[in-house]
């Protein structure tokens, strides 16, 4: 413990004054090289759960950059080709103190990803690598002779095995020692690139080469920005309440005027609004949508309002003072924390002139494809390559004195327009990465080919308790469903009492804490569902496999199995690995046609799995399929009902099916259908998730992850009340109980929507709900509001959560006998681990949406206005000063209607239905908007339905979106869908749907082009979310972009 | 300071050790010849003098800490020191073998790096020591911190004043008696007994230490004197 040398080390210190302080550093033989290649046996050692991370072995060299190169040219070395990077101690420690603290935490990232196989070495504290700083010698000529100095040690320490290139940018350097050693290369970054990678990734060197540009180039502007103030005085501002520190938030209708600030909680005075307003990019300061800055408060007296109106996008704001709301604080930016910035999807502009700064220097602006960016100045000489593509830009720095901050070109996307292109835009946008599964995940899969066919380890089985005789299980998934991860059974047991099991899939069996696949899956944490297709979590040998419960063949389960009595009150629970033989795989029409009662026959027809079977053996399977369906359904309203009792919301989505062709277009946007059966699975999930919180949650009170919904914000019920009190409903928003009450009161028997427009309203009011640790938040936090249940996780959908996976962990450690050293994560580590999957999850529901958007918006392109599918009826949600907030029932659809147009004429709808635009005013009122015309006088009121076209309004930078224009304020004549008539149908598409099937399959082909094959790709990615709480959550994300923000 | 990263990945602190390694401790006896008893102790940077007999007093030099600043001798922080140090030695030393008499202790911390208290318990036994004052047994002091989920043992300046828990303990290392405990900064009751164990772990290293010096002083003495 003794054996250390010690000396000492001289460093100069600034704690505001310059002072000298002396700091001991320790020395030792025994810092670990992290390779694999290592003969020399050094162990390693790591603080956090899991295997420490190697440099591979198997690769052609090792890379050490010095600190500056680390410093500038990161970004080439988070590439993920480049692997086994040795970043010295003093280079990381230059990173975070002359870099900045993101880029610092980018380092990190790095180093964490295991799959990168790159580490960190402790140059400093070891004997033979160290190398003393001289007196009087430059700091950077001692990085790059410390530098050289570990290059020299790996080298000889893996006994020259592996090629060492140190890189640096001293060419004195480079000269004296480039070729002292061979296969030790000393090179700068230029050097490197083109010697390593120039050929195997070409478009490294284009980035190098913007990377390069960036650094030399400053551009010089006027600009009236002001200078930040120094950071110790923002400290001491923020501590004496004078600043205001928060998150900025442009407001992306107006983004060049308005950006927000919302304040902390504990900031909040009884008079002050919770947000602060600034005005203007002078005021902004330089701060770019989502950075954490420091603010001051202006005098009262230049306090503004905030816009009322809707506007597109992209547009100018008016100025007009007639569409600004009341007073509000305002302030402007001092300074900033941190910087936010991120990879930004962009293109360059259609027009020549604007786009062309300054041709000579090869500097352009770019236009973001988010409108809350600014507009982005870059270098690069292949503009006229890249002029109709999109393409990914980086913010460098913005300088004091210019009106753009000053980019660099990463890589293109694709063409404009295209659709490839497009879906990478929305997943680049939303920090989505969707790379392929690599060589090393995927050996560490169990094979299953049908040469040599997966099965299961006898032993395994006998450790597990055996469900393959005993119950009769199956799974209710949306059709086509290729991952299956719940099945359930029920049984009546001898004693009276009924018998509940949930089985969901056992990912964790294949899947070990620490490995590859375990990593890849924590870093994506979720299956990306889009409009046409799904990026999984997990390799398909697991997700459409192994793990899938699919009917007919044996599957590893964890099982949550209770004992219910009469009242449906919990007896006994069991929770444990199993084994299970899935015997239906059921779709929810087809489970709800079961229970409505149709013929045997048809359920036959419709059952594969009963194909091969005759008389009355199938009269019996028949006959015990439907006990069993319809014992199911029962028990799951027992258990609704108590909740329901508790005070559960039901809220309402409309969500949209597209329907494509077997040929290319997109045949048409249809609501999906709720059932019954919906309900049931939900509420079984619901059960078992609430189940298995308790169990972990109890088992280990600090570190087990579940799933809380706070308590939604009372001013958020405005609209909804507005809207309820227009029907003269009344809406009380105290607890869960009333407020799902009070909606289930709001029906209005004439008009279906209404309902369904307040539970939409009142999900928008809610908050987000999100996973934590248990040991970070109190107690009493732990709720789940919308459920109305004391805790709540996510348990059985562990093949498309990563959230799931760690559950299914930790109840099977609560579960096991044997008390071994637990490897589950610590609270710290889980907490910063539900985080990162929150902002994933939260990334996923955005691009989903966003990808329905594109869908909807390739829906309406080929229509002409004349199309009947383009002219819908619509309710009025909102009201705003120019217009108001509608919804589309038939698409679900939300968007603004304008009432006066951008000249300041209102609409006026004539006897005979023709629209006019002539002047006059707009008169906005609690309830209702009044357009005042010299035509006469129109009342638009809140849940009025009226009728609107659908038009594409295209964008080139942007996304493209939907404009709704007024038709007439009266209701559209016969509505095309209506709930009712729809949901009868129901039961004569099911079989058409089931015998349409097979036509389907005959369809497919191998190409992957997307159109041609649409069947296919409907198939596999066309799933449908299963729980209604997913569909609840998607609804509050819906909500969080309301059509004008 | 804010960002410091107090333990690495692979798990070595600012000053390369790792999360249960001490200082380097050097020590000497018998630095004073006026004086009963008196020890010299460095604990990494932390170097204190004590020395046995006079009127009590407990004062930090003015050059000690990384800032120079005047600092008033008898001031509420070195008084709250000196009562710690005279509480902890109260139950270690066999006073019922001196009744009506009076033992005082001087401690001077010289140059402080973090763990002063500690430094002065381990540089006053000694002390005690070479003046020959009966005690129960060595009382041994150390401190240990949390940071990442992992106990840090001996902690330093910069570790002390990085925001993380700070625990103190002073023990009679064979028996394993604490004779004082002091906690700062909050930490996780179920963090706190693997916290404890490390420095009380600490506290037997450093009897070893001091053992060690105790002994090799005592066979140099003994050459001195011709006893051998």
């Amino acid at each position: 413990m003794l054996e250390k040398s010690d000396r000492r080390l001289r460093l100069k210190n600034v704690h505001g004054k310059s002072v000298c302080v002396v700091r001991e550093v320790y020395r030792r033989e025994d810092i670990p090289c992290q390779s694999e290649a290592c003969i020399a046996r050094c162990q390693n050692t790591t603080i956090t759960s899991g295997p420490p991370t190697l440099l591979p072995k198997d690769i052609t060299h090792y890379v050490i950059p010095d600190p500056q190169t680390a410093r500038e040219y990161l970004e080439i070395f988070e590439s993920h080709h480049i692997r086994g990077i040795i970043f010295t101690q003093t280079a990381a420690h230059s990173v975070q103190h002359d870099g900045s603290r993101r880029l610092h935490s980018r380092l990190k990232n790095l180093i964490k990803d295991r799959r990168r196989g790159s580490v960190i070495f402790h140059n400093e504290f070891q004997t033979y690598a160290y190398c003393e700083r001289e007196p009087g010698e430059k700091l950077s000529h001692w990085h790059v002779r410390a530098t050289y100095k570990t290059a020299d040690w790996y080298f000889n320490h893996l006994a020259a095995s592996i090629p060492i290139v140190m890189v640096t940018s001293d060419e004195q350097f480079i000269h004296d020692f480039g070729h002292k050693t061979p296969n030790l290369f000393v090179l700068t970054m230029r050097d490197y690139l083109e010697g390593f990678w120039a050929q195997l990734v070409p478009e490294i060197m284009e980035l190098y080469q913007s990377l390069h540009d960036s650094s030399k180039n400053k551009t010089k502007d006027v600009c009236e920005y002001v200078g930040y103030l120094p950071a110790d005085i923002l400290a001491e501002g923020l501590k004496t309440g004078k600043y205001i520190q928060g998150f900025i938030n442009v407001n992306k209708s107006n983004s060049l005027q308005e950006a927000f600030i919302r304040r902390a909680k504990k900031d909040l005075t009884e008079d002050s609004g919770s947000d602060i307003l600034i005005s203007g990019m002078v005021a902004r300061n330089r701060a770019v949508h989502g950075d954490l800055v420091v603010m001051e408060l202006l005098p009262r007296a230049q306090w503004q309002g905030r816009s009322t109106g809707i506007q597109n996008p992209g547009e100018k704001g008016s100025g007009d003072n007639a569409n600004v709301s009341d007073m509000m604080p305002t302030g402007r930016v001092v300074g900033i924390t941190q910087r936010n910035w991120r990879e930004y999807v962009a293109c360059f502009s259609q027009d020549e002139e604007v786009g062309r700064g300054d041709k000579k220097a090869g500097k352009l602006l770019v236009i973001p494809w988010d409108y809350r960016i600014p507009k982005i100045r870059i270098s690069t000489r292949q503009v006229d390559a890249l002029k109709d593509h999109r393409i990914i830009v980086r913010i460098d720095s913005w300088d004091i004195d210019s009106t753009y901050p000053n980019g660099h070109f990463v890589r293109s996307l694709g063409k404009i327009g295209d659709l490839e292109a497009e879906v990478a835009a929305i997943l680049v946008e939303n920090d989505i990465r969707v790379q392929s599964f690599s060589e090393a995940q995927l050996l560490e899969m169990p094979v299953d080919t049908p040469l040599s066919p997966w099965t299961m380890d006898s032993e395994e089985v006998t450790r597990r308790r055996d469900l393959r005789e005993s119950h009769l299980i199956f799974s209710i998934d949306p059709k086509g469903c290729e991952d299956v991860d719940d099945t359930l059974s029920v049984r009546t047991l001898p004693n009276g009492n009924t018998e509940l099991g949930v089985h969901i899939a056992d990912v964790t069996y294949f899947v070990e804490p620490g490995s590859l696949t375990d990593q890849e899956a924590q870093s994506r944490s979720t299956t990306v569902y889009l409009a046409d297709r799904r990026y999984d979590m997990l390799p398909g040998v697991l997700s459409a496999n192994l793990c899938s419960l699919v009917s007919g063949v044996d599957r590893y389960a964890v099982s949550v199995i209770w004992e219910l009595d009469r009242n449906y009150e919990v007896v006994d629970v069991w929770y444990g690995r199993t084994v299970i033989r899935s015997q239906y795989k059921l779709f929810y029409e087809l489970a709800q046609a079961i229970h409505e009662g149709i013929v045997d026959a048809e359920v036959v027809r419709s059952i594969p799995e009963l194909h091969n079977l005759w008389g009355t053996e199938l009269d019996d399977k028949v006959q015990e399929l439907r006990e069993t369906v319809d014992r199911l359904m029962q028990v799951a309203r027992g258990l609704k009902s108590r909740r329901v009792k508790g005070g559960a919301l039901e809220l309402e989505s409309v969500e949209v099916q597209v329907q494509l062709s077997e040929t290319k277009s997109i045949e048409n946007l249809n609501p999906k259908q709720h059932l019954e059966v919906h309900d049931t699975i939900a509420e079984c999930m619901i059960f078992a998730n609430h189940w298995v919180a308790k169990k972990i949650a109890e088992t280990f009170p600090n570190q087990s992850l579940l799933r809380h919904h706070p308590l939604p914000k009372e001013e958020q019920f405005t609209n909804l009340n507005n809207c309820a009190a227009s029907r003269g409903f009344e809406i009380k928003t105290s607890t869960n109980k009333e407020l799902a009450e009070s909606l289930d009161r709001c029906v209005d028997s004439k008009d279906p929507v209404v309902n369904k427009i307040l539970r939409s309203l009142a999900t928008q009011a809610m908050s987000n709900a999100a996973y934590f640790c248990t040991g970070v938040l109190p107690r009493d936090q732990f709720f789940h509001y919308g459920l109305a249940l004391d805790m709540y996780t996510h348990f059985t959908s562990p093949i498309r959560r990563y959230a799931d996976v760690i559950v299914h962990r930790q109840l099977l450690e609560a579960v096991a006998n044997e008390k071994k050293k637990t490897t589950l994560p610590s609270c710290t580590e889980l907490e910063s681990l539900s985080q990162h999957i929150n902002t994933k999850h939260r990334a996923s529901q955005y691009a989903q949406r966003e990808s329905q958007e594109l869908f909807q918006c390739l829906f309406f392109r080929g229509r002409g206005t004349e199309d009947d599918q383009c002219v819908v009826d619509a309710v009025i949600f909102q009201l705003r000063v120019n217009g108001v907030l509608v919804f589309v029932p038939r698409y679900g659809i939300k968007g603004p209607v304008y009432l006066r147009s951008k000249q300041g004429e209102v609409v006026h709808v004539g006897e005979d239905g023709a629209v006019e635009w002539t002047a006059g005013q707009v008169i906005k009122m609690t309830t209702h908007v009044m357009v005042d015309s010299v035509l006469g006088q129109q009342k638009y009121d809140l849940l009025d339905h009226i009728t609107v076209k659908l038009s594409l309004q295209d964008s080139w930078a942007h996304a493209s979106s939907l404009r709704l224009e007024l038709v007439s304020n009266l209701p559209l004549k016969q509505q095309p869908a209506n709930m009712e008539t729809v949901a009868k149908q129901q039961k004569a598409d099911i079989i058409q749907e089931v015998t349409s099937e097979a036509v389907e399959k005959r369809l497919q082909l191998e190409s992957y082009d997307l159109g041609q094959n649409f069947p296919q790709l409907k198939q596999e990615y066309g799933q449908s979310k299963s729980s209604l709480y997913e569909m609840f959550s998607d609804l509050r994300t819906s909500a969080l972009q309301p059509p004008t923000t | 300071m804010a960002g410091l990263e107090l333990l690495s990945e692979q798990g070595f602190r600012i000053d390369g050790r790792k999360a249960t390694e001490l200082r380097r401790i050097q020590c000497r006896l018998g630095v004073f010849s006026q004086a009963d008893g008196s020890a010299y102790i460095e604990q990494g940077n932390t170097k204190v003098l004590a020395a046995v007999y006079g009127p009590h007093e407990y004062s930090m030099a003015t050059f000690s800490t990384g800032e120079r600043k005047h600092r008033p001798r008898g001031d509420r922080k070195s008084k709250e020191m000196t009562m710690h140090l005279q509480q902890t030695f109260d139950a270690a030393i066999l006073t019922s073998l001196h009744p009506r008499s009076q033992i005082d202790i001087f401690v001077e911390v010289l140059q402080s790096d973090g763990g002063n208290y500690c430094a002065s318990v381990n540089a006053a036994t000694l002390a005690l020591i070479d003046a020959g004052i009966p005690m129960r047994d060595y009382v041994c002091a150390c401190s240990a911190s949390f940071v990442s989920d992992t106990p840090l043992v001996d902690i330093s300046y910069l570790e002390e004043t990085s925001g993380g828990a700070e625990l103190i303990v002073a023990t009679l290392p064979k028996s394993e008696q604490i004779v004082f405990l002091e906690m700062n900064a909050r930490l996780h009751e179920d963090n706190l007994s693997p916290v404890l164990d490390l420095a009380v772990k600490g506290c037997k290293d450093i009897h070893d230490v001091l053992d060690q010096a105790v002994r090799d002083h005592v066979a140099e003495a003994a050459v001195v004197s011709g006893l051998e």
